[in-house]
């Protein structure tokens, strides 16, 4: 019997002493989910045209301050990063197209926009429930920067921890491209 | 056997994770209980809003214009109008590489609606006007999806 209350306790304090965030490797190494979704430029893209290509991906919505941050760094990184061969996609996370198009406008983004109008895809490439178990799986993705190597694995992904770790400025998304890419 | 057993179950539920999370409620919008006005009378009604400890919502207005503003709306009745909201005063902070700031509110703030009853109103009744709250909230490292929330407030006439 006291080996049993042993193992409750035990089993207890384990999962209590575990961080709240158990760190940046989710999904990292994992094969990117399947997608195809349509973008606002008219074009479907899918996972299968982009393999072989080194692919980067933001979880977006039009209403959030992280992402108005973070776009016109993103825009930028897609111009320079392009002329290496990286194929750059927002993936907006439920809304309207006619909202979308604004938004893009606005930020001058030219890379394509694809349109999750249900979430689905953008719950598919979400961390599992641990982290930030309060949250949809949708909303833990929104403002988040992801890498997919030319085999179709995921190979970085930043999620906010805190306001800190925040990087609109794209600079962890950077060394991880500079780091990952063939070196010229 | 039994204990083993006890701690894998105490281990379930500890660790248990809903499988689709709901919405997370971080704001409670309280009307006044008792708003009594005669006939002709009119009032600025403070509805009360609580933020969540460690959420704040995008102010009204909002400095950029992609982002969606705390917005009360309540219509008006026959015998009541309602004017428009006035919203506090926005607290900025800024995100850090954001070249704007970013104005909210958080902890417990103040909508005032004004509420005005015509003149031939009835002494006596009470009129339930209806309306809503939307918002969108953020934390330090997430955001929500904008939420809107029903909001019910009672005008009881009085005699003149």
């Amino acid at each position: 019997m006291l080996r049993g209350i042993v193992l409750v306790i035990a089993g207890v304090v384990s999962l209590l002493a575990q961080p709240v965030y158990a760190g940046w490797n989710y999904r990292i190494g994992e094969a990117a989910p399947e997608f195809q979704l349509k973008a606002l430029d008219g074009n479907v893209y899918g996972s299968a045209e982009l393999k072989g290509k080194w692919v980067v991906v933001s979880f977006m919505t039009t209403w959030c301050p992280f992402c108005n941050a973070a776009a016109p760094h993103f825009e930028r990184l897609n111009q320079e990063y392009g002329k290496r061969g990286v194929k750059a996609f927002i993936v907006d996370v439920s809304e309207k197209p006619e909202v979308v198009s604004g938004w893009i406008a606005k930020h001058k983004l030219t890379c394509p926009v694809l349109l999750d109008s249900t979430g689905t895809v953008t719950t598919s490439y979400a961390p599992p429930p641990d982290f930030v178990p309060d949250l949809k799986r949708e909303e833990v993705m929104i403002a988040s920067f992801m890498i997919i190597d030319p085999d179709g694995t995921i190979r970085f992904l930043a999620l906010n921890e805190d306001v800190a770790s925040f990087d609109a400025r794209l600079v962890k998304l950077r060394a991880a491209l500079d780091e990952l890419l063939p070196k010229q | 056997m039994f204990w083993r057993f006890a701690a894998l179950v105490v281990l379930a539920l500890v660790g248990a994770v809903p499988g689709g999370a709901r919405a997370l409620e971080v704001v409670t919008v309280t009307p006044p209980s008792g708003v009594h006005l005669k006939p002709g009378g009119e009032a600025r009604v403070a509805i009360q809003i609580v933020v969540k400890p460690g959420y704040h919502v995008q102010a009204n207005p909002v400095e950029n214009p992609s982002l969606i503003p705390i917005t009360l709306k309540v219509e008006s009745d026959a015998n009541i109008s309602i004017g428009e909201p006035r919203y506090p005063a926005a607290k900025r902070i800024r995100l850090p590489g954001d070249s704007q700031d970013l104005v909210v509110y958080d902890g417990s703030f103040v909508i005032a609606l004004p509420v005005q009853v015509s003149h031939s109103a009835t002494a006596g009744e009470t009129i339930t006007l209806r309306g809503a709250l939307r918002y969108q909230a953020c934390d330090d490292s997430h955001c929500l999806f904008p939420v809107t929330l029903p909001v019910s407030l009672s005008v009881a006439v009085k005699g003149r």
